[in-house]
């Protein structure tokens, strides 16, 4: 375990962190993901040694640096905006945390040409930092970040003052860099997507709490808490009350909602009386028919229907609610074209649904 | 667009006229054979003549003096209140926001009468060093004024960036702040100097007997009346003063251009 | 949460320079302003309120009057020929806008003393002026050393300060509020009237105060170009240093100048935090 925070707390005027207790192991790559204000960012500024916890500890590699200021910390940050020296050359500002440590200059500039290799951008390196791109600006932030070879780096949005093209291009450039150097790099960001493709693990916030901390895949088909399940990924959802107890030998529970009785699968969760059923969009099939399947059958009217080459989106009403349904263009429902207006049935499997207590 | 106003278009360039008009009199009158007909005909035997008054070398030389050392104190009184000022977040309160600007606002008059009054009272001998100290006493608030601006041009989170790769507070200044702000320092330098080098009111009060800088000579020779000597001066100074204030705009205009890249 | 903010050291330093180097002179006028006088010149360690009562004194009074309407004289002259000024460089956009600014601040960095005697060049009994109607056989004019003088003076030397808060009232002014007025019908004179001219007033009404007040305690003007014989507040104020050794009443009216430039600062602040720009970088623009 290499970082690690003990029941820390952070308030400030209209904020407040409730108490987090969260552990990074070495070589992860951690991914704090939430909405903006939701205090991901204060975390981040805590262990960078920029805020002073209220309480707690902040613990990095046995050792206590709660108090520590930041240029006595062994880690390291990309700040969102980059923040490189506008004075300092581009290999001027990878240089610049080896001259603090005052390292031989020998050694000082094959490391930093090591970096600026890591990074691509060798040719760069008698640049001015006003003289090259966003994504050359993001680069050299990450040489600067990691040419000292920190215990830690701290990935504060890196990512978001890019355009969109790029920002895809530079998140697995990020990854290969990153899987190459074997540094623990912590992420913030408010983009699902990034989280899910770069971590290991993700801690989801929401208005200052931790709501559930997991592998991409966890967070994504078994999250803790309805936020978490909207936050990452389309959902649709169906309110409703849990019939009587779960079968004993198909563990099945039958779920009585506004659009007719359901029959689920009991999950592990110990559930209250009232539920939200979670179901991924992409986890629904469309019917022309009636068929007499297994599966949970709700009809409806197709509202409206996005063609995107590789899938379509529809959107499906089913009484007072619109189900959205992602189906990938397979050959095999080619002949079977679908307009809106159509009358469909929507089937989906009780072990696919997401059963959790309703948020209030 | 393009501003079309004829009436405002004219009123504007008559009130620079106007504004120009002393000036360019000024400069012209250093050539007359006769100052006061202006059909007189071009020399330049004042001007030269003046090369021969030492009678003015001594004020000069006390102007510059004065000058570098007044704007070499305004320099460093101000960029230390402005980059220490400026770790505080947030509004400054209004008591230490009034202090600041109190300098700059109050009238040259009544700042000369109290820096006067107060180094008699401190019992100081008025001479060059009270007069250094009285210019950098109000150019120091234009030099923080220049500094603060300076530094919010600044990413605040590059001081925090240094820290972060493990820079010391002091090292934070020296290897990132400072740099960074060296071509607003040397403005404000050059605006100090400026500022000291034309002052003549507060010089007037804190100087004493001895001392005279050019202003004052002016000024004493003015009131002996209008001498050819005086317009040569003149000129003289206005081209200072023109240099000075297109070093300032092409300094404030290199730093536009660098920033924009 | 602490609510007052720890000042770092190196700020202290500039900020005790300042107590020091402004705080405590000023101070020492106001304490003298409640001290009194012998005969002799000598001063007095008694409180008292009679240099305020002293400025009341007719003498005085008519001094203050006479002041106060030259220099209303003034800023009123300003503002009509500032505000043209201030209005195109607002206006015009590209190349020209600067080399107008330039072309406005150059005269105001050259020394005081000198735009002074331009003026005395040009209007004085052997002065451009003077010469040009003796050429066309007209009888010489003295507007030297006569009131005409002194407004003269204060109007060439204050109208760049009165030019950079209209400027920058109107500079301040969204540009879309002229557009926006025109496509709702207004004409020109309406849009100026009805929308630009309530959005500045407050502006432009601070930068007159800030005008005004220290023309009231000019002493250089009224003394080069007024002559002996025109009294005036701000000449007064430095003859009771200089000439009459009367300290207290010279502080007292030092005094009064500077607790009126407080008040305008203060109307300032509260005008301005309403529309959120900081003074400071009002200033920094004018500097």
């Amino acid at each position: 375990m290499l970082l690690h925070l003990e029941a820390v707390t952070k308030s400030f005027e209209g904020f407040q962190l409730h108490p987090l207790t969260l552990s990074v192991e070495r070589g992860e790559f951690f991914s704090l993901l939430g909405p903006s204000g939701c205090g991901k960012t204060t975390v981040l500024r805590l262990i960078g040694g920029f805020e002073t916890p209220t309480s707690g500890r902040v613990i990095l590699n046995d050792q206590d640096i709660t108090r520590l200021p930041p240029h006595k910390r062994n880690v390291h940050t990309v700040f969102q905006r980059y923040a490189l020296f506008p004075h300092l050359t581009v290999a001027e500002n990878v240089a610049f945390p080896l001259h603090l440590k005052k390292l031989p200059s020998a050694e000082i500039s094959e490391r930093v040409k090591e970096s600026l290799k890591l990074v691509e951008i060798e040719d760069l390196q008698d640049r001015r930092t006003h003289q090259i791109s966003g994504g050359q600006a993001q680069r050299t932030a990450l040489a600067r970040a990691l040419v000292a070879k920190p215990e830690l780096v701290l990935l504060d949005e890196p990512l978001s003052a890019l355009d969109p093209e790029l920002r895809m291009k530079m998140r697995e450039e990020l990854k290969t860099i990153c899987k190459k150097v074997g540094i623990t790099f912590l992420l913030v960001t408010h983009d699902q997507e990034e989280a899910l493709q770069l971590s290991d693990r993700i801690a989801v916030f929401k208005s200052g709490q931790c709501l559930q901390v997991g592998t991409p895949k966890t967070i994504y088909e078994d999250p803790s808490d309805t936020f978490v399940a909207r936050f990452i990924g389309a959902v649709n959802e169906i309110p409703g009350d849990i019939q009587g107890e779960a079968s004993p030998e198909t563990g099945e529970i039958v779920l009585s909602s506004p659009l007719g009785m359901f029959k689920l699968k009991k999950n592990g969760h110990s559930l209250p009386k009232q539920v939200s059923v979670i179901l991924r969009p992409e986890k629904m099939r469309l019917l022309r028919s009636k068929s007499t399947t297994q599966e949970n059958l709700m009809e409806g009217e197709i509202q409206d229907l996005i063609y995107l080459g590789s899938r379509t989106e529809y959107a499906v009403k089913i009484g007072p609610s619109t189900f959205k349904v992602f189906e990938q263009e397979l050959e095999r429902l080619k002949k079977r074209r679908l307009n809106v207006g159509d009358r469909v049935f929507l089937a989906w499997r009780g072990d696919d649904a997401i059963v959790l207590p309703q948020s209030t | 667009m393009r501003f079309k106003n004829p009436l405002v278009t004219f009123l504007f360039w008559m009130a620079i006229t106007l504004l120009y008009l002393p000036l360019l009199y000024l400069i012209f009158q250093a050539f007359l054979e006769n100052p006061n007909d202006w059909r007189s005909g071009f020399t330049l035997k004042w001007l030269i003549k003046l090369f021969d008054s030492p009678a003015l070398w001594g004020p000069l030389l006390n102007s510059v003096e004065i000058g570098v050392l007044s704007a070499t104190l305004a320099v460093s009184l101000g960029t230390l209140g402005a980059v220490g000022l400026s770790r505080i977040s947030g509004l400054l309160p209004p008591v230490i926001q009034t202090l600041i600007i109190l300098p700059i606002l109050v009238p040259e008059v009544i700042t000369g009468l109290s820096l006067l009054l107060f180094f008699l009272l401190c019992r100081f001998d008025l001479g060059f060093l009270t007069v250094v100290v009285a210019h950098a006493s109000f150019s120091a608030s234009f030099v923080y004024f220049i500094m603060v601006e300076q530094l919010r041009k600044l990413d605040p989170q590059m001081s925090e960036a240094a820290m972060d790769l493990g820079a010391k507070p002091t090292e934070v200044f020296w290897k990132v702040t400072l740099p960074n702000i060296i071509p607003g320092v040397m403005g404000a330098w050059l605006l100090a100097f400026t500022l000291s080098f034309d002052d003549f009111l507060i010089s007037f009060f804190t100087s004493g007997a001895g001392l005279t800088t050019l202003p004052l000579k002016i000024y004493s020779l003015m009131r002996i009346g209008v001498s050819p000597e005086l317009n040569g001066l003149s000129f003289i100074m206005i081209c200072i003063s023109t240099f000075l204030v297109l070093m300032l705009v092409s300094k404030e205009q290199s730093r536009k251009w660098v920033l924009r890249g | 949460m602490k609510n007052t903010p720890v000042i770092p050291s190196s700020a202290w330093i500039f900020l005790i320079w300042l107590i020091l180097m402004t705080l405590l002179p000023f101070s020492l006028i106001l304490g003298m302003s409640f001290l009194q006088r012998t005969d002799l010149g000598n001063i007095v360690f008694a409180f008292s309120l009679k240099n305020y009562q002293q400025l009341l004194d007719w003498i005085y009074f008519k001094v203050l009057l006479k002041t106060l309407w030259l220099a209303f004289g003034a800023t009123l002259s300003c503002l009509m020929i500032g505000f043209p000024v201030a209005y195109f460089l607002a206006r015009v956009q590209g190349p020209l806008k600067s080399i107008g600014l330039i072309l406005l601040f150059i005269p105001f960095w050259t020394n005081f003393i000198l735009r002074i005697y331009g003026i005395v060049s040009l209007f004085g009994s052997n002065g451009l002026f003077n010469q040009i109607l003796a050429t066309l056989g007209a009888p010489e004019v003295s507007i030297l050393y006569t009131r005409l003088g002194v407004y003269i003076g204060l109007v060439y030397n204050y109208l760049p300060f009165l030019v950079v808060p209209i400027y920058s009232s109107l500079e301040k002014l969204d540009p879309f509020l002229r557009e926006a007025a025109s496509d709702l019908g207004a004409t020109r004179f309406q849009t100026f009237r009805k929308v630009i001219l309530p959005n500045i007033k407050e502006g432009v009404f601070i930068g007159s105060l800030f005008v005004f007040i220290p023309m009231l305690g000019e002493y250089v003007i009224p003394d080069l170009l007024g002559g002996a014989k025109e009294a005036f507040l701000g000449k007064v104020m430095v003859e009771q240093f200089f000439i009459l050794q009367d300290w207290p009443l010279g502080s007292a009216i030092a005094t009064v100048l500077s607790v009126l430039l407080l008040g305008a600062l203060w109307l300032q602040n509260r005008w301005t935090s309403k529309n959120q720009q900081p003074q400071s970088q009002e200033l920094s623009h004018a500097i």
